[in-house]
C-alpha cells in the first residue's frame, strides 16, 4: 500500500479507528472498490446470502440474485461509467456480531470526483459477521439534501 | 353494547390488521416497535415516541437525522406542535428478518397522511427500514429510516 493509499484510508475512517470498527467498515469500502469496476458480481457479494437492498424509486431486491441482476443492468444502462463515495459519519454495534454504520455519500457521475447534489444521499448499512467477515444484511439509502433528486 | 365499547370494538379490529402477515409469534413481537410508534405519532406523543429507541437510537425524518431519544423527543415535540399537527401514519409490514436471536430488521411501506386526510397521498409512500433489538426483554427501536417509492 502507497503512502497515499494508506493516508486515504486514515481519513476514511475518520475517528472509527478500533480494530473491530475498521473490520465493519470493510464493508462499504467492498462496495466502493466493486462499483468502481461497476462488478454486479461484486456488488451482490457484499451482502448476505438474503440480502436487502433498498433504493429511493421503489427498487427492494431481496438476496444476492436480485441484486446482481439489478446492478448488472444498472451497470449497462446509466450508471455505466459511475463510481460511488461516502464518508461514515456513524458506527455503532448492536451486539458484537451486527453494526450499523451511517454514511453520506453519493454517486459520481462517470469522471465526476464530486458528488452533485442531484446525487446526494444518506445511507445505513446493516451489517453482520459471519465466519469469514462482515456482511451486508441490509442497506438503504435515502435523498440527502432538497437536490438530491435521484430515483432509480 | 354501548357506543364506546362498539368503538372499541372497531378500533381493535383495524389495529390488529396493522400486523398484516405476521400478527404472532417473534416477528409479532418485533413489529410492537413500528406499532408503538404509529400510536405515539398519531397521538402527537413526543415522549412516548422518544421512549421506544435505544438510547443510542436513530431516526432520519425527512432530511434531517436525529441520533439519540433526547434529539427525537425535542424534533417530535416541536414537529407535532407544527408541521407534523393532525398527522397520521399509515405502514404495513412487508418483511421481517432477523440477524441475530435478539436483532431483527423490518421492511414496511407506507408513511405520513396529511392532516385531515384518510388515505396517504401517492408521493408520500415510503420505505422504511427498522432495526429492532431486545433490551432488558423489550424489543426497542435501534435505527430507523425511510426512502421516496414515488416522491
Amino acid at each position: 500500500m502507497t503512502a497515499v493509499d494508506d493516508a486515504k484510508l486514515k481519513a476514511y475512517y475518520g475517528r472509527f479507528t478500533s480494530e473491530a470498527e475498521i473490520a465493519v467498515l470493510q464493508v462499504p469500502l467492498r462496495m466502493v472498490a466493486a462499483w468502481s469496476r461497476n462488478d454486479a458480481n461484486g456488488i451482490a457479494d457484499v451482502f448476505t446470502k438474503d440480502g436487502i437492498l433498498i433504493l429511493p424509486g421503489d427498487v427492494y431486491k431481496r438476496g444476492r440474485d436480485e441484486i446482481r441482476a439489478f446492478m448488472a443492468a444498472a451497470y449497462a444502462g446509466p450508471f455505466k461509467g459511475t463510481g460511488v463515495t461516502g464518508q461514515p459519519v456513524d458506527l455503532r454495534f448492536v451486539s458484537d456480531d451486527v453494526a450499523l454504520i451511517r454514511t453520506e455519500g453519493g454517486i459520481l457521475a462517470p469522471g465526476a470526483v464530486e458528488i452533485d447534489p442531484e446525487l446526494a444521499v444518506r445511507s445505513t448499512w446493516v451489517c453482520v459477521r459471519q465466519d469469514d467477515g462482515w456482511y451486508l444484511a441490509g442497506y438503504q439509502n435515502s435523498p440527502r439534501g432538497t437536490g438530491a433528486t435521484l430515483r432509480w | 353494547m354501548g357506543n364506546d365499547a362498539s368503538s372499541l370494538v372497531a378500533k381493535a379490529k383495524r389495529w390488529a390488521s396493522f400486523y398484516g402477515k405476521y400478527p404472532n409469534g417473534e416477528e409479532g413481537a418485533v413489529l410492537s416497535v413500528p406499532l408503538r410508534l404509529r400510536a405515539a405519532w398519531d397521538a402527537g406523543d413526543a415522549d412516548a415516541l422518544a421512549g421506544i429507541f435505544t438510547e443510542n437510537g436513530s431516526m432520519l425524518v425527512d432530511d434531517t437525522q436525529l441520533q439519540g431519544p433526547d434529539e427525537i423527543r425535542e424534533y417530535h415535540r416541536r414537529a407535532f406542535a407544527d408541521r407534523l399537527a393532525g398527522t397520521k401514519r399509515t405502514e404495513e409490514p412487508i418483511e421481517i428478518t432477523f440477524l441475530a436471536k435478539d436483532i431483527a430488521f423490518a421492511v414496511t411501506k407506507g408513511g405520513v397522511i396529511a392532516r385531515g386526510g384518510d388515505v396517504i397521498a401517492k408521493d408520500d409512500v415510503v420505505c422504511g427500514s427498522w432495526v429492532i433489538a431486545k433490551r432488558d426483554g423489550e424489543w426497542r427501536l435501534v435505527s430507523h429510516q425511510t426512502s421516496p417509492i414515488k416522491g
